[in-house]
């Protein structure tokens, strides 16, 4: 009998947390008036399995880094709302990740890289953000960067660089999608002073 | 201001911590260090029983170390070389049998040991941000007590070893 009152608060909980962006793998999965954003979150050193202590209704968050997103710059609050959490992109700890979102400029408020998730114990690390994504409204998908950051063990922020990958990453879409593979470069560029939490 | 995470404390960790005497020995190899400090608990819900700090290099199976505590003194003269956080701490509030404790966020500034000595970690203040209805509670760096103060607080604990020695040269050179 333990287990129904369990399942109906994990039910609750995921309704609760507001949608991650859809992970598309090509540019014939997009709907109307998306775009297909290609990016990469690297982590020097990355994340070790016992920095983290998720459980329950997060379990896939383990491992990843959650870049928060929105139309225009403002710094990441704490706690972080679920309204923040909305668009999320899921950026792997491996390779890159591809969403689609809707066909309009947006702002990378910044990383959120939970570490403790365990009922209602959260604390995270932030990773600083300001990257402004322009698009085009004849894109189609659109290649943004690695975010390079580099922290010490006290998740201090010690670096953060873009690095272009592009050659590799078109040469991957070309062999995916075909000749006609209408990957964008489009590197993002620090368009505000890093956004600090604490 | 550093944003505690009050969390339920568990019997698993009052146990891995409860039970260190005031008392210090002698260090077991060279290469250990004395670490200090203080939280001021006297807006917090209860006195200072334990804390903790968690060490992240080098990676080790059991990362946690207990410090030892005294009217508000936190002290540990057992810590080996590496980097470490601090981590988490709390009390026991005598009156309705409650166990406190607060976990300091993990992304703070933390303490690298490189070698053998005395590091003061600092002085924290607690704070009631609470109300009637909810208990909130922050902590903050504080100005007191001193490192030499929270010396003099913990050097009678020290008689008898060789932390004796080192603590009264460090009081000299706080003068």
């Amino acid at each position: 009998m333990k287990a129904l009152p369990t399942a109906l608060l994990c039910l609750l909980g995921i309704s609760c947390m507001s949608a991650k962006r859809r992970e598309v793998g090509a540019p014939s999965e997009l709907r109307s008036g998306e775009v297909l954003l290609i990016g990469r979150i690297k982590l020097t050193p990355p994340i070790e399995k016992n920095e983290q202590t998720i459980s329950g209704l997060y379990p896939n968050w383990r491992g990843k880094v959650l870049l928060l997103l929105a139309d225009e710059y403002r710094p990441i609050q704490s706690p972080v709302s679920n309204s923040d959490y909305r668009g999320r992109i899921e950026a792997p700890a491996e390779g890159e990740f591809s969403v689609a979102v809707p066909a309009a400029s947006l702002v990378i408020l910044g990383g959120v890289v939970p570490l403790t998730y365990v009922g209602q114990l959260h604390d995270e690390a932030f990773l600083p953000g300001g990257f402004r994504v322009e698009l085009r409204p004849d894109d189609v998908a659109v290649y943004i960067g690695t975010i390079h950051y580099t922290r010490d063990e006290f998740w201090q922020i010690k670096d953060v660089e873009v690095e272009d990958d592009y050659d590799r990453v078109h040469a991957d879409c070309l062999q995916r999608w075909g000749p006609d593979a209408p990957l964008r470069k489009a590197l993002v560029a620090r368009s505000q002073l890093e956004n600090r939490r604490r | 201001m550093l944003k505690l995470i009050p969390i339920a404390a568990s019997a698993l960790l009052l146990a891995a911590c409860g039970g260190l005497s005031k008392q210090m020995e002698e260090p077991k190899d060279s290469d250990r260090s004395l670490v200090y400090g203080y939280v001021d608990m006297e807006d917090g819900p209860c006195p200072l029983d334990w804390f903790n700090m968690k060490q992240v290099l080098p990676k080790v199976e059991e990362p946690y170390w207990g410090f030892r505590t005294a009217d508000g003194a936190f002290y540990a003269e057992y810590i080996p070389l590496g980097s470490f956080q601090l981590w988490s701490f709390g009390g026991a509030k005598t009156f309705g049998n409650t166990f406190w404790t607060f976990k300091f966020p993990q992304q703070l500034p933390g303490l690298r040991i490189e070698k053998p000595g005395l590091y003061f970690v600092g002085s924290f203040r607690m704070k009631d941000e609470g109300n009637f209805f909810k208990s909130k509670y922050d902590i903050d760096l504080a100005d007191k007590p001193t490192e030499r103060e929270v010396i003099e607080k913990i050097l009678p604990y020290a008689k008898g070893t060789e932390w004796d020695d080192w603590l009264r040269r460090r009081l000299k050179e706080l003068k």
